[in-house]
């Protein structure tokens, strides 16, 4: 009778961690999903986006871009997004068109070089190479789909960069193997489903980034931004600050915009 | 042509007085550099250093569907330069649907490859700081531009241009000076209108280009006569194909060309194909640190071999460019072209940085290694050379 209870009560045990450990999961993936669906109908958006490098000595260099994005419907394949420089001045008018696809497959992606009016296919195999020079990865540029990552809920707590704030924390494990990251950790707030913090851990499992979204303004009633992105590298001691303006929305763009062959015109 | 300029200034000025929303802005660059020749030549007045100033200037509008350019370069060097003004962007471009019509001059990229493009070829070139600083000068053209959804058609009225050499002073340079009067023959005229024609686009992971040129040669044959080396001009006409294929860290690129009544090295003229095949792949990450090492290595082909006009006529060539990625966009880049009929080599470097966040600053060398017995560029077995320069951006 003993080992029949001490049985029971160890199947119960499994079968109630392996519920729990299910629930987080679908949890997790739950309150992604949601964030992301907050953000579906914008249609296109642009935003001129100024980005502050500074180096472990407190060096600074400037980039400033404009950034066009249309919103695709179609559920198998991502966004698509130009983003055009403006400084520093001997590299305005260089263009990066990005067509977003879905894990296991690269974006593709064409660069416009201005001074030999050339459109050139790049590479985008390179997840973990750094945006312009800057503490953003491509990858962490790229936005979330959730059938690119497991996602798993940790816990409710306050929001480390707004404690004010009441936060989901959610660990997303990359499926892809090229990936920079062992696991990001995204703090979500309760009521509104916006990032709020990322942190990003490398391959070896070390803490190596954190990413902190500030000033958040909804537009058209819906969609949230954020004004301030902080990006800070703390094991090199290096960050990158990014300050969006003057967003707007819907502006007829077409998806005809958004072809390599049409990348020339929307440089200028 | 002077006629030209001046509607094209007096519609920009026009069009920012209107009272319709209107967009203008003005940017450029000034850049300063210095080239030393090594090696002296003997028997001519050809000068060992280079001093140039260079100044651009732009200036772009936009008004509901027309939009204009403005691009101005002006040089000044010594020992003096044979160009010091062009205007080589200076259109108007009215787009209506998925259409686009230019009328001005332009610069034109055709092509996939990095070293050499043989089916580039609406712009003719600007020597006039040495044959090895060929820069594209603006052709006057009327261009309409269809857009398709993964592709476009461009069509191409272009009035004749010619190339511009350097002065007997300015090296680098060929043995014998360029006469700067031209030659025109077998079907080309000083006035003559060629076509060029181009439909490019995308499928999945390929990027295509199919294009045909009609008119006067862009890179006549350079012929001896009475102790100089005249440009001939004939009329060509060029058919050609351009592809890459994206996979993953690798880009595969191929350009293929067959042109008709070219003149030859030996001046006769030719009918001849060539192509240029390749791969670049990059490394990104390299030890384990955020640079990333590009290596690239292509071979060209021109089946009249060393009666090629031009010097890629049986040449393999490697390349490799290393990205810091640190935030002055420090970048160095080395290539080695290899001639395969007399396994001539010639190096070339080249180190970037910005410094000061609206300056740049750089270092080219070049370096022939062995070209004595090189077919076409035995001339330059003396021009080892390096160029400093700095630039300011506005």
């Amino acid at each position: 009778m003993k080992i029949f209870i001490i049985t029971l009560t160890s199947i119960l045990t499994l079968f109630c961690s392996q519920i729990f450990a299910q629930s987080a999961e679908e949890k997790g993936l739950e309150i992604i999903e949601k964030s992301i669906a907050l953000d579906n109908g914008f249609v296109d958006s642009t935003v001129v986006g100024k980005m502050i490098l500074k180096d472990k000595s407190g060096n600074e260099s400037v980039r400033s871009f404009k950034n066009f994005i249309f919103e695709e419907l179609d559920e198998t394949l991502g966004d698509k997004s130009i983003i055009v420089f403006t400084e520093p001045r001997d590299v305005k008018g260089t263009s990066l068109l990005t067509h977003a696809n879905i894990e296991p497959n690269d974006d593709d992606q064409w660069l416009y070089l201005p001074a030999l009016k050339r459109v050139k296919r790049i590479s985008s195999s390179n997840r973990t190479g750094k945006f312009v020079s800057s503490e953003f990865s491509y990858e962490d540029l790229s936005t979330d789909e959730p059938e690119d990552y497991n996602f798993l809920w940790l816990e409710d707590i306050n929001c480390p960069a707004d404690p004010s704030l009441q936060c989901h924390v959610i660990e997303a494990t990359p499926k892809n193997k090229k990936s920079g990251y062992s696991k990001r950790v995204i703090y979500i707030d309760v009521s509104e489903l916006r990032y709020q913090t990322v942190k990003f851990h490398n391959r070896r499992g070390d803490l190596e980034k954190e990413l902190d979204f500030k000033s958040y303004q909804k537009y058209l009633d819906k969609f949230w931004r954020a004004d301030i992105l902080e990006m800070k590298n703390l094991q090199t001691g290096k960050s990158t600050n990014i300050t969006w303006e003057n967003y707007e929305f819907q502006t007829n763009l077409s998806i005809n915009d958004f072809n390599p062959e049409k990348l020339a015109k929307m440089a200028r | 042509m002077t006629n030209f300029f001046l509607i094209l200034l007096n519609l920009l000025l026009i069009s920012s007085y209107s009272k319709a929303e209107f967009y203008s802005e003005h940017y450029g660059e000034i850049e300063v550099s210095s080239t030393i020749f090594l090696e002296d030549i003997e028997g001519d007045n050809r000068k060992n250093f280079l001093n140039s100033t260079n100044v651009e200037y732009n200036y772009f509008f936009e008004k509901d569907n027309l939009t204009g350019k403005l691009k101005m370069n002006i040089k000044d060097s010594y020992p003096g330069s044979a160009q010091n003004l062009d205007f080589n962007e200076a259109y108007l471009d009215y787009a209506f649907e998925n259409t686009n019509i230019l009328a001005g001059n332009n610069i034109v990229f055709w092509g996939k490859n990095e070293f050499y493009n043989p089916v580039d070829i609406i712009n003719s070139k600007d020597y006039s700081l040495g044959l090895a600083s060929g820069k594209k000068i603006g052709q006057t053209m009327f261009n309409i531009k269809r857009y398709f959804s993964s592709s476009e058609l461009d069509f191409y009225i272009l009035p004749s241009n010619t190339n511009i050499y350097p002065k007997s002073q300015v090296r680098s340079q060929q043995t014998l000076n360029i006469k700067s009067k031209n030659n025109y023959s077998k079907g080309a005229k000083k006035e003559n209108l060629g076509i060029g024609l181009r439909w490019s686009g995308y499928i999945d992971e390929y990027d295509y280009g199919l294009t045909f040129y009609k008119g006067n040669t862009k890179d006549p044959a350079l012929i001896v006569s009475s102790n100089q080396l005249v440009p001939n001009y004939s009329e060509i006409t060029q058919i050609g194909i351009e592809l890459q294929a994206t996979q993953g860290d690798f880009l595969h690129k191929g350009e293929f060309i067959n042109r008709s009544n070219q003149y030859n090295l030996d001046g006769n003229i030719d009918d001849y194909y060539g192509f240029i095949v390749g791969t670049e792949h990059t490394l990104y990450g390299l030890f384990e640190k955020n640079w990333d090492l590009s290596n690239i290595i292509e071979y060209t082909y021109d089946s009249r071999g060393s009666k090629s006009h031009h010097s890629n006529q049986n040449d393999l060539f490697y390349g490799a460019r290393l990205i810091l990625n640190d935030i002055d966009d420090t970048q160095y880049f080395i290539s080695l072209q290899n001639d395969i009929d007399k396994n001539t080599r010639a190096m070339t470097f080249n180190y970037e940085s910005r410094f000061f966040s609206q300056f740049k600053g750089g270092i080219d060398m070049y370096v022939p290694i062995n070209l004595e017995d090189d077919y076409h560029q035995s001339s330059f077995k003396d021009e080892v050379n390096f160029k400093i320069y700095t630039s300011y951006a506005f």
